[in-house]
């Protein structure tokens, strides 16, 4: 048995969440699994709480994350159980070639993570690898610095972790889990039901007497008004969801991937992916004007910020609007 | 001095204000030398997101200018020499920095 096993480790395409990168990273090192993501993650939520005083709108990338993909296989134990045996199913589940998804486990201590020594917060995190040498485990988590990579934490430290979510009726467990043995199959008819509910869901339809989530084109919308709220201090600035626009770079990424994925599949000319290519950056570019604001607080770019999400809500329209005309000619 | 710390110490020597500004700015964000222009921010000097937009933040500070909305995408700048480039824009020659 070796003393070390780090499991393959990127950035996935989505990463805001930590159980959408969980998926991320064992799915994208599968030759089809990944179709499972393009077949399902086609839309953008939020909620609505921001509108009356909330500071998040929570934006989301429905119908993904560990739990809810069928080309994964898990196996869970909580805490409550596994605690004293914890470093023991962590290095099998490791051996085994499973990635090991840790929920609720307490940042406080656990170096190098988000809110080490500055936060109590039952957290989450993914071993892919461990070192028995130094008795450390590799995480994949957001550091200190709030960037997801691999983070080396004292095995020690991620049972104190545990014990302090434990004992505070925090019931986190650990999860181990890969990509099935399974082709998985693009499915074409379920992306075009999905892009057809992203798209009719606009701002018309959206109803502002409840705070529930909200799926579909129109958060765009949401988000701007969002902006809005952080324009006029009814949200104030030191409280603002700093990872809002992330999810939205995230949504055109993979949007982009899957218009390439079916235009290559159908040999059709690249026409929908090259257009929409250049939303990638745009969205892109909007969060980076977004993180801008929150080092600098330069109020002048929320306006860019607004422009920069209706703009993109238009053109993604339009778009989609023309590959959906494309797909049911063919689907 | 071996050939290559002989090369970076000309590349060095033959850079402008501006350029040399923008090398020292890139070091005290990525706290290793920058040595060249032609260094990928990414690739090179492993710099990450927080990085590239504190990038954009004192760019505007040390060189008292403001990016216009379209240069807002750190990601669009490759090497050390994209950098200058864009600095350029804002101020040719860097004679507007002091």
């Amino acid at each position: 048995m070796s003393d070390k096993v780090l499991l393959p480790f990127h950035v996935p395409m989505f990463s805001t969440f930590h159980h959408h990168a969980a998926a991320g990273l064992a799915m994208e090192n599968h030759p089809t699994a990944f179709n499972e993501v393009l077949n399902r993650c086609t839309t953008l939520s939020c909620t609505r709480k921001f509108l009356r005083g909330y500071t998040s709108p929570e934006p989301d990338i429905p119908r993904n994350g560990l739990y809810v993909f069928n080309s994964l296989e898990r196996y869970g134990i909580s805490y409550r159980f596994a605690l004293r045996y914890a470093k023991e199913f962590v290095k099998q589940m490791l051996d085994e070639g499973l990635y090991v998804y840790c929920s609720r486990i307490d940042d406080y201590y656990l170096p190098g993570k988000s809110w080490y020594v500055v936060r109590h917060l039952a957290h989450d995190g993914i071993i892919c690898g461990y070192d028995e040498t130094d008795s450390t485990y590799l995480m994949a988590a957001y550091d200190t610095d709030w960037v997801f990579r691999l983070i080396r934490i004292p095995q020690n430290c991620y049972i104190e972790a545990a014990k302090a979510c434990l004992e505070k009726r925090e019931y986190g467990g650990i999860t181990g889990y890969r990509a099935k043995d399974i082709d998985v199959e693009l499915d074409e008819p379920l992306i075009l039901e999905y892009l057809e509910d992203h798209l009719n869901s606009t701002i018309e339809t959206v109803s502002f007497e409840s705070d529930g989530k909200v799926s579909g084109i129109a958060v765009h919308d949401l988000l701007a008004m969002y902006i809005e709220k952080l324009k006029d201090e009814s949200i104030p600035n030191d409280k603002m969801d700093w990872r809002a626009l992330r999810p939205v770079w995230e949504h055109k990424r993979c949007m982009l991937e899957r218009l390439k994925v079916i235009e290559k599949r159908h040999g059709w000319m690249p026409t929908f992916s090259e257009r929409y290519a250049p939303l990638v950056d745009e969205a892109n570019r909007a969060r980076m004007m977004y993180a801008v604001f929150q080092k600098t607080r330069k109020t002048n770019l929320l306006d860019g910020i607004q422009d920069a999400l209706l703009d993109l809500r238009k053109k993604e329209q339009t778009i989609l609007t023309g590959f959906i005309e494309k797909m049911e000619g063919k689907v | 001095m071996n050939e290559k710390e002989n090369r970076v110490e000309n590349e060095k020597e033959q850079m402008t204000d501006l350029e040399e500004k923008v090398v020292k700015l890139l070091e005290d964000l990525v706290l290793v030398p920058v040595e060249g222009l032609d260094k990928k921010l990414i690739a090179d000097l492993a710099m990450d997101s927080l990085r590239l937009v504190l990038l954009l933040v004192n760019l505007e500070e040390t060189f008292h200018i403001e990016l216009d909305e379209s240069d807002m995408n750190p990601f669009l700048l490759i090497t050390v020499r994209d950098v200058v480039n864009l600095v350029n824009k804002y101020v040719p020659g860097g004679e507007n920095d002091e």
